[in-house]
């Protein structure tokens, strides 16, 4: 692990605010699911790095996929090719490999798709073995790397919440109907917190495991900060970036409502009726 | 360079840059990107005499030039760092001051009586400033006769230099730097965090699960400068400087203001090396004036 300088070697933009960057830098030794922090030469407004699955990583070259969302990510959209930035990493555990005759379910949402296409890539299944992905949307302009997904897979279902592109409803919808179908050894979900939750209930259900990439807003990416606690089933917290972000997701409580910076998950959606602010829980400090 | 004027009681720094408490875990896991002996010590994450988990989500938010916390310090207790992280420590060489929160004088003597003498521990840090925290915290630490039994029962305790950390959530920051002297601390540390609050104007929710959280950042440098030009004129004891140090200039002027050393915090987040950063190039400005360290301190011109 290092914080290295790279520079954009490449940036395309997609619909929906999204942005694919390649950066060139040096070879960093990644496994899919890990992730690295992001920082550019800004000043200090905004402050602190953001994270990103790698969604590719080929020799110098490291690729991800970017949503505009808050001014972090904005000014990252923003890149231009030859802008230097602070990269560090590769941070956080990997995804299972999968064994050359596993079949594969991968489930999914929006920029949760990067370490997905990684996965997809590096782990190409021998006879016998499969990757099926369901890749999920708001709308048709919510599936960046479509194209590059379905090439590294065996299959993908679209589906979208408004139904502007494949079929129309939930991810986890299709991954159910999927999963009732063929018989899978593994799912392996990245997307809002919604869409994990769903896919972890329905393969624990269908008796399969599941990975998850877990997102959490975050400062520092390596254990010191303890800003990115995720509720876990054996008590107290997980660490997204230093537990995580992939972890096997029984471990998570999925009930408790994970707020993650409103921006990132419910950007259009307003509160109808103002709420009074919860009380500082007593007891409970900040340090 | 010498170091000879860098002194927390019987601790002699090598130098004046620390990595701070809440922003360095363990520091083992700073150790993994430069050798933390170098360091002019590492101020571990608060210590409670149980583990605590800390508070629900969302942990933090980031405001203009600086980020709001509300960790609910979490850590491993007293003991695990005894056994699992301080052996660790001592093997890379740190200099270990271990920050430790109690929330009455009593828990202050028993963290203090804990630690006394334990291999490869060289000072403490006793957190009397953390906000929130129902007893103790904020109102043991802003009262200077609560302050300083709280420092004097840890005295009592531990024969380990003493370092009393002051919040910035007061009138008089001489006054609580004098009551740490005078419970026996042999240096305070000026500033923790100082409480804010954010809302998200679209859910018209607090941003953080605990409503309230600490600032901290580049954003409160000037307070914390100016609450160390103030308590190093009140007190005569050292005062480390602590709040929005990111580059080396930030150390310059918190020593120039009366810091003797600085501790580095939110910078570390951005980069884990942004201590020994620090420390680099405050050596070469050093090397460059042809100046010691000490000649830095309270060296600010006022007319």
């Amino acid at each position: 692990m290092k914080v290295v300088a790279f520079h954009v070697a490449h940036r395309k933009a997609l619909p929906g605010g999204y942005s694919v960057l390649r950066l060139n830098g040096e070879a960093l030794e990644a496994e899919p699911g890990q992730f690295v922090m992001l920082r550019g030469d800004w000043g200090f407004s905004p402050l602190l790095p953001r994270p990103f699955s790698l969604a590719a990583v080929e020799g110098p070259d490291v690729t991800l996929l970017v949503k505009a969302v808050g001014e972090g990510s904005r000014r990252l959209a923003a890149l231009q090719r030859g802008d230097q930035l602070q990269v560090h990493g590769p941070l956080g555990t990997a995804f299972r490999r999968p064994r050359r005759d596993e079949r594969v379910l991968l489930v999914g949402g929006g920029v949760g798709i990067a370490p997905l296409h990684f996965l997809a890539r590096a782990c190409r299944p021998a006879v016998g073995g499969s990757l099926v992905v369901v890749y999920g949307g708001r709308s048709r302009r919510d599936l960046p790397l479509a194209a590059e997904i379905a090439a590294a897979a065996e299959s993908v279902t679209y589906i979208t919440e408004d139904g502007s592109a494949g079929e129309h409803g939930l991810a986890s919808e299709a991954m159910i109907d999927l999963l009732a179908r063929g018989s899978f050894d593994r799912v392996v979900a990245c997307g809002p917190w919604p869409m994990m939750a769903a896919a972890a209930q329905a393969a624990a259900a269908a008796g399969v495991p599941c990975e998850v990439s877990l997102e959490s807003m975050m400062a520092c990416g390596y254990g010191i900060c303890l800003g990115c606690a995720v509720p876990a089933s054996a008590g107290g917290y997980l660490y997204a970036c230093s537990d995580g972000p992939v972890v096997d997701a029984s471990r998570v409580i999925w009930t408790a409502e994970q707020q993650l910076p409103s921006a990132s998950l419910k950007p259009d959606r307003p509160a109808r009726t103002p709420r009074v602010p919860r009380r500082t829980r007593k007891g409970e400090g900040t340090a | 360079m010498t170091a000879s004027r860098l002194r927390i009681g019987a601790l002699a720094l090598r130098n004046p840059v620390l990595a701070a408490s809440g922003t360095c875990g363990y520091g083992l896991e700073l150790a993994r990107y430069f050798d933390v002996a170098v360091l002019g010590g590492i101020c571990t994450k608060g210590l409670s005499l149980e583990p605590r988990a800390g508070n629900p989500p969302p942990r933090i938010c980031e405001t203009p030039a600086g980020m709001l916390n509300a960790i609910g310090l979490a850590n491993v207790g007293v003991d695990a760092f005894l056994k699992t992280k301080l052996p660790e420590l001592r093997t890379a060489g740190a200099t270990v001051i271990a920050n430790v929160l109690g929330t009455s004088s009593e828990e202050f003597a028993k963290l203090a009586r804990r630690l006394d003498g334990a291999p490869g521990l060289h000072a403490l840090e006793l957190n009397l400033s953390c906000p929130n925290v129902k007893e103790g915290g904020l109102r043991l630490g802003t009262d200077p006769g609560r302050l300083k039994e709280a420092v004097a029962a840890a005295r009592s305790a531990t024969k380990l230099p003493l370092v009393a950390k002051l919040s910035p959530e007061t009138a008089d920051i001489g006054a609580l730097a004098r009551a740490a002297a005078a419970g026996g601390a042999d240096a305070v540390s000026v500033m923790n965090t100082i409480r804010g609050m954010s809302i998200d104007v679209r859910t018209r929710r607090p941003r953080l699960g605990n409503t309230l959280g600490g600032l901290s950042g580049p954003a409160i440098r000037p307070i914390a400068v100016r609450l160390v030009f103030e308590a190093s004129r009140a007190a005569s004891i050292p005062v480390i400087g602590v709040g929005g140090v990111m580059r080396w200039e930030d150390a310059v002027e918190m020593m120039l203001a009366g810091a003797t050393a600085v501790q580095v915090g939110t910078a570390s987040f951005l980069n884990p090396r942004a201590a020994l950063d620090v420390l680099e190039g405050l050596d070469a400005y050093c090397r460059a004036q042809k100046l010691r360290y000490d000649e830095l301190i309270g060296a600010v011109q006022v007319d």
